[in-house]
């Protein structure tokens, strides 16, 4: 699988989240447009990444805006990491529609929506969704091997847990886990000694 | 070593909805415990799994979608969308007025009175008042039926469906299976007005309900139903 990164992030400083997440929490109409200018290119392109159906994608785009118009009462607008919570709305929502549409079930994880509450994203690195960071995730995932990168894609862009990754791998669930944990590991190390550079 | 650290590399995966027992247990035992290491290598995971979805390749989504967005947050829509329903709620009510026959005189006074109603519904500033917030607004419905015409239902905080259900409008017998009434969608604001025009038997219906069905439609409900309002003898 090849990845591209270059989201133009032109309009990521325009404004800050802060203020944008207080103009949503006061039902501003234009502060939705902003939130949208701001992020809803990248949460489309991932949600298409996900679904492969840029009509779908759009549905679901809709619906993560929506829950998060819906849910910025519980988002602390001082604290609060505005672009991963909305990141991961949109994730979630993309993984609940393959999952209905597959008939997938859910056996041993924990319910997306429980993730993704809006008092959870506090005290994140302030602007987490920037180019730079992008660039050095690209950088970082190329230096993972194939089954490493295999593993990440198949838990972020399509949900499957390890006992499930473990049968469309054809692997044991141990070796599974193991390319897992590493993988994270070197991702976050590697986005880590960015930040500290 | 710190046994939160032991979990060190299974906080993205949690946050991601995939960790399974019994690393699941563990880690929920350490963010129970409000333990400081666990809840930092919970942010770590919340901003790696964040910085994942940049890995998507670009795709640029339609104009069309920009306006989507921004119809949620319209204010006018859930006041236009009421009045809209009230309006075609007071149309039905006419037209049974009409179709039952009332005497002439009562129906003019009827139709006076239905016309101020409808002219004041129509007026921009007339507004409909909800209590609670929208989470805690459960869904509410009218329902209105006319053994010729059909039925007509409006709904308000309706959830937001997945993407490929719809809501559809059963008529429940006393006897026999519910009867499909036909499939919609509400606005995003949760409203719904849906129209099933055509004969329905009263004389043998029990209920009116909804449930949520793939927008296909199904012959029987598939979920449980729910809305279910009594069609009154």
């Amino acid at each position: 699988m090849i990845f591209f990164f270059p989201f133009v992030f032109a309009a990521l400083d325009a404004e800050g989240d802060r203020d944008l997440a207080t103009r949503l929490q006061r039902r501003d109409p234009q502060a939705l447009a902003a939130l949208y200018d701001k992020y809803g290119r990248i949460a489309f392109a991932l949600i298409v990444r996900i679904v492969r159906d840029h009509g779908i994608a759009e549905d679901l785009t809709q619906e993560t805006f929506l829950r998060v118009w819906n849910r910025m009462a519980g988002f602390d607008a001082e604290r609060g990491a505005l672009g991963a919570w909305v990141l991961t709305v949109a994730r979630n929502r993309a993984i609940d529609y393959l999952r209905s549409v597959d008939g997938r079930t859910r056996q041993n994880a924990i319910e997306l929506s429980a993730t993704e509450t809006p008092a959870v994203f506090v005290d994140l690195e302030a602007n987490l969704i920037n180019s730079d960071r992008a660039r050095q995730l690209k950088g970082a995932f190329e230096k993972l091997n194939e089954k490493q990168r295999m593993v990440i894609e198949l838990a972020y862009f399509e949900g499957l847990s390890q006992t499930e990754m473990a049968e469309r791998m054809k692997q044991p669930l141990g070796t599974v886990k193991t390319w897992a944990r590493t993988a994270l590991q070197v991702l976050r190390s590697e986005l880590e000694q960015a930040v500290s550079a | 070593m710190n046994p939160v650290n032991d979990h060190n590399g299974l906080y993205e995966l949690y946050v991601l909805g995939l960790l399974e027992e019994p690393e699941r247990g563990r880690i929920e035992e350490d963010l129970r415990r409000n333990d400081p290491a666990a809840r930092a290598l919970l942010r770590r995971a919340l901003e790696t799994n964040a910085i994942l979805g940049t890995l998507a390749p670009e795709v640029a989504p339609s104009k069309h979608l920009r306006r989507r967005v921004l119809s949620i947050a319209e204010p006018r829509a859930s006041r236009l969308s009421w009045n809209l329903a009230w309006v075609a709620l007071s149309a039905c009510l006419v037209a049974g007025l009409v179709y039952t026959g009332v005497q002439r005189q009562g129906l003019q006074a009827e139709l006076e009175q239905r016309n101020a109603t409808l002219a004041f519904l129509r007026r921009p500033e007339t507004r409909l008042l909800q209590t609670g917030t929208a989470e805690e607004r459960r869904p509410v419905a009218k329902v209105f039926v006319n053994g010729a015409r059909g039925v007509l239902l409006v709904a308000a905080n309706l959830p937001a469906l997945e993407v490929g259900r719809a809501y559809a409008m059963w008529v429940v017998p006393k006897v026999g299976g519910p009867r499909p009434m036909g499939l919609f969608k509400p606005l995003a604001d949760g409203t719904a007005i849906h129209l099933q025009a055509g004969a329905v038997n009263l004389d043998e219906a029990a209920a009116v309900a909804l449930s949520v069905e793939p927008d296909g439609g199904s012959p029987a409900p598939t979920t449980t139903p729910f809305l279910i309002t009594p069609v009154a003898e």
